[in-house]
């Protein structure tokens, strides 16, 4: 049997979807979910949620209405269509939650709501339907392959005691098609008021209904295009009729929405923002157009106004469903979530599967029509006989796989490279643990704390105040200064010795003459060395002022065993630890004339005018190279 | 509300944050890193703006202060509310409100589906996106958390005091002080009190903060139509749909059955009249 043109387009199509998003569910395994999705943690409920989930669920509807018209109010018009849109429920159902496998964080344990309760939830309540819909759903079409392999008795007992079933499935699909819409309501603050109500279960299971309904016929109209069958129009407008009904209601109860909680304000009035016009879009797509076009007959027999209406109510359900789970939520959190293309491969790439899964049982079971329908002479003839090992051939090898295979070699690199920082890997936070705070916790202080001798001992660094002080001082640009060698991006810089910054700190000023203290080096080598210290070395290389100095650093650690704090609260106290320690020893040897421990043998009088009075003092001959100067 | 909830709690324990009093120091984030060795932070790129991540269950968020070119730190963290959102959402319930106040995660239970973070009002829940077995992270305020002399290791590393560890109540008697005895300074306000249903970690300040902790203040709280909300919890407010949920089950599957019999009745009817014509006819064409 040749495939016609358009099957085997579609189809290359579809493989090559679904083969890339096993590439990228791969990938989402490997690499965790930073890698594939663009998900935050502002906005945790991506594209696989709310379209595959919540929107294909929606989509999904249909199988449940459909069951309910014909099994429970016996209408036998619609019993032609009812095997089509159950096997959409189920595998539309069946898509969905198979791509919660992939966007929930840990999905070996899918297991455990049912054993781990909590009956306050809605999520829980979706589960528990979700999960139980399902298996019937499955039930209901155990007889599409009872029939085909031709096992009358299950097919007999199925018919028999499917009633509970489908009257259970019915009941399970309003109440999660509800509970949908109440996963919203746990967000009161943050959900954009348009998209928020108490009453969203109702919105959530009526539009769901009606355009579940449009998206039958849709699907139905493409499936008889698709494989060349004649539409059953009179069917076909019934349903969409039958939407419109359920399309009208949504719009009533949407505006006593808007009355009842004072919100048309957001709509037209005085509170319009950019949400309002979307909220306009989505209520003309998902219900103006198809109520107008369904209502009125004329218009409604019209092929292609029928198509338009159904494609509108589609396009407007799943809008409804996006904005209410992801676009509502931007303005609150001040965010924006885009899908990364990789969120897309693999959402399209799951209802390309689950199509392909779709046309296989069309192409070899009785989806369109139960048996009975067909005459007697044709049931064996219209179908092929069971699958054979020749067929199953024929699929894996000619031209088929050649086409499976260009798709792999051209579309599997593609989407591996869709995955986000796939050059670089993903990213790995650094797993070492953190012993000593880091140098800047954080980018956006003002002040940051500054391990001073690697011990623990902080000090405070006004960073804004210093970057002035650099930048008045040698002027120069912002990105030149710290920045240039230790970025704050570098969050563990525990190697920058203090003298990465302070290399002024023993070069002579107002109040500290280096040369008074030369003799505090053990040679005249380390001196020169000191002056000439190079901080063009290596990064690695670099030692804390402490490493050598550890009897400078004293004072700070016996600022800490006072008990006061272990925190130098700022420049004074890291001066006063670097300084006093010696200067009090020398104050008790008896050889010291001035009185070097006392506060007044620095701080003569206030800072400005030490640095006409400094210089009496120095000592005799040599002149400091340049003062520098103290800039507040 | 909240206090009919404390008298079931007489142990909740809660933090007092001052903003006027931080200094943006980030010491109790330091508190927190050492004391639950957490890893190294991503880089900011990855992280949203308030500094909370999958590996940082503290904060501190800059705010302008009451003049130009002031700021003001807040520490941002969970707020371990009375009633839980999260605990009320999480449909394994990895969530636990305990006797001492805290909100506690259980990590063996959570299954990753993320409604706790849709349901927190004040996003304080975050995920470990980059890691392929991720958990969720949040301020925990337990035993865990408890360094010598019985309190947390992040409000222990505070040097100001501006934030502090103690009974909801003694804490909330302290605010109240602190603004009675500085009302020019101070917001008439404990954050935390009623709001969301009151919440054990609670705010004061001379700058509003309800955007930097994402706490909206009755008038935004209007805009939205939850005005309740400045008293009540979430979970309360919709309480009345998880009774429905029972009700829809029996109402739908009854009149489902209830249309399935009448149906069979009529279809019996029917069948019993045609039977009792057909006998009549019978009995007539007898009887001709």
């Amino acid at each position: 049997m040749k495939e016609p043109l358009r099957l085997k387009l579609l189809k290359d199509v579809l493989w090559a979807l679904a083969l890339s998003a096993l590439v990228v569910g791969v990938g989402r395994f490997i690499f965790g979910l930073a890698a594939a999705t663009n998900m935050t943690d502002l906005l945790p409920w991506g594209l696989w949620k709310i379209l595959n989930m919540i929107a294909g669920a929606a989509v999904a509807t249909s199988g449940f209405i459909i069951a309910a018209v014909v099994y429970i109010l016996n209408l036998e018009k619609y019993k032609k269509v009812a095997r089509f849109s159950i096997l959409i429920g189920f595998l539309g159902y069946g898509s969905s939650l198979f791509s919660l496998l992939f966007d929930i964080g840990l999905p070996h344990r899918g297991w455990h709501p049912f054993f781990m309760w909590n009956p306050h939830s809605f999520l829980f309540e979706v589960f528990w339907c979700v999960s139980i819909y399902w298996s019937i759903t499955a039930l209901e079409i155990i007889p599409l392959i009872t029939e085909r392999f031709r096992i009358p008795k299950i097919t007999h007992l199925l018919h028999e005691y499917m009633l509970p079933f489908i009257v259970l499935g019915v009941t399970l699909s309003t109440m999660h098609h509800s509970s949908l819409g109440s996963l919203f309501m746990a967000s009161p603050t943050r959900l954009h008021p348009l998209w928020f109500s108490l009453w969203i279960p109702m919105e959530f299971l009526i539009s769901a209904m009606g355009a579940g309904m449009a998206t039958i016929v849709l699907l139905m109209i493409i499936f008889n295009w698709l494989y060349k069958r004649e539409n059953d129009m009179v069917v076909l407008r019934r349903i969409a009729s039958v939407s419109a009904v359920f399309l009208f209601l949504y719009l009533a109860l949407k505006s006593a929405d808007l009355t009842y909680f004072n919100k048309w304000n957001f709509v037209f009035g005085p509170e319009y923002t950019w949400e309002s016009t979307l909220f306009q879009l989505e209520i003309a797509l998902q219900v103006i157009f198809p109520l107008v076009i369904f209502s009125i007959p004329q218009l409604r027999k019209n092929m292609g106004l029928l198509i338009f209406g159904c494609l509108s109510a589609f396009v407007g359900l799943g809008m409804h469903r996006i904005n209410t789970g992801i676009v509502g939520y931007f303005s609150s959190t001040n965010s924006v979530y885009i899908p990364s293309l990789s969120e897309f491969v693999l959402s399209f790439g799951i209802m390309a599967a689950t199509t392909l899964v779709f046309m296989v049982l069309v192409e070899k079971f009785y989806v369109f029509e139960e048996p009975e329908h067909i005459e007697g002479s044709k049931i064996h003839e219209a179908k092929v006989e069971y699958w054979s090992l020749t067929e199953a051939k024929s699929f894996f090898s000619g031209p088929r796989l050649k086409r499976v295979l260009l798709t792999v070699v051209i579309i599997i690199p593609l989407t591996a490279f869709s995955l986000r920082q796939q050059a670089t890997g993903p990213y790995k936070p650094d797993t070492r643990l953190v012993e000593r705070a880091p140098i800047a916790m954080d980018t956006m202080r003002t002040w940051l704390r500054i391990d001073a001798n690697r011990n623990g001992d902080m000090v405070y660094f006004p960073h804004e105040k210093h970057m002035d002080k650099v930048k008045k001082q040698f002027s120069i640009e912002k990105e030149q200064t710290c920045q240039k060698c230790h970025h704050l991006n570098a969050p563990k810089d525990h190697n920058s010795s203090c003298r990465v910054c302070h290399k002024d700190m023993k070069i002579p000023t107002p109040i500290f003459n280096l040369e008074n203290h030369r003799d505090r080096f053990d040679t005249e080598q380390k001196y020169d060395e000191f002056m000439a210290y190079n901080l063009d070395i290596p990064k690695e290389n670099y030692q804390a002022c402490s490493m050598c100095h550890e009897e400078n650093m004293d004072g700070l650690i016996e600022y800490k065993a006072k008990g006061f704090s272990h925190v130098a609260p700022g420049f004074e106290d890291a001066m006063h630890g670097l300084c006093l320690t010696c200067h009090r020893q020398i104050e008790e040897k008896p050889e010291d004339p001035d009185g070097k421990g006392n506060c007044r043998f620095c701080h003569k009088l206030n800072p400005v005018d030490l640095v006409e009075l400094m210089k009496p003092d120095e000592p005799e001959g040599e002149q400091p190279a340049e003062p520098i100067k103290l800039v507040d | 509300m909240s206090d009919k909830k404390n008298v079931n709690r007489p142990m909740a324990k809660g933090i007092l944050t001052d903003v006027t009093k931080c200094i943006g120091c980030e010491r109790c984030v330091e508190g927190c890193v050492r004391q639950h060795k957490l890893p190294a932070d991503y880089p900011m790129k990855f992280k949203a703006d308030d500094g909370l991540s999958g590996y940082r269950y503290t904060s501190i968020v800059k705010t302008p202060g009451p003049k130009p070119g002031e700021w003001r730190m807040v520490r941002r963290q969970c707020m371990h509310c009375e009633d839980a959102s999260c605990a009320s959402v999480c449909l394994v319930s990895a969530f636990d409100k305990n006797p001492d106040g805290s909100v506690s995660y259980n990590a063996d239970k959570c299954i990753g589906c993320r409604y706790c973070m849709l349901g927190c009002p004040f996003s304080n829940i975050r995920y470990q996106y980059d890691n392929p077995i991720p958990f969720v992270a949040k301020c925990k305020m337990g035993e865990e958390c408890r360094v010598e002399g019985g309190m947390l290791a992040c409000t222990t590393a505070c040097p100001t005091g501006a934030t502090v560890y103690g009974p909801r109540e003694s804490l909330l008697k302290e605010a109240k002080r602190r603004i009675k005895e500085n009302p020019d300074l101070y917001i008439d306000h404990v954050y935390g009190e009623h709001d969301f249903g009151g919440t054990n970690v609670m705010y004061i300040s001379d700058v509003p903060i309800e955007d930097v902790i994402n706490m909206p203040s009755a008038k935004e709280l209007e805009a939205m139509r939850v005005p309740s909300l400045t008293h009540k919890s979430i979970p309360e407010l919709l309480h009345a749909w998880v009774i429905v949920t029972p009700i829809q089950f029996f109402a739908v599957a009854g009149s489902l059955f209830g249309i399935k019999f009448l149906q069979r009745r009529s279809r019996l009817m029917k069948e019993r009249a045609l039977e009792k014509q057909a006998n009549l006819s019978n009995k007539n064409e007898g009887g001709e």
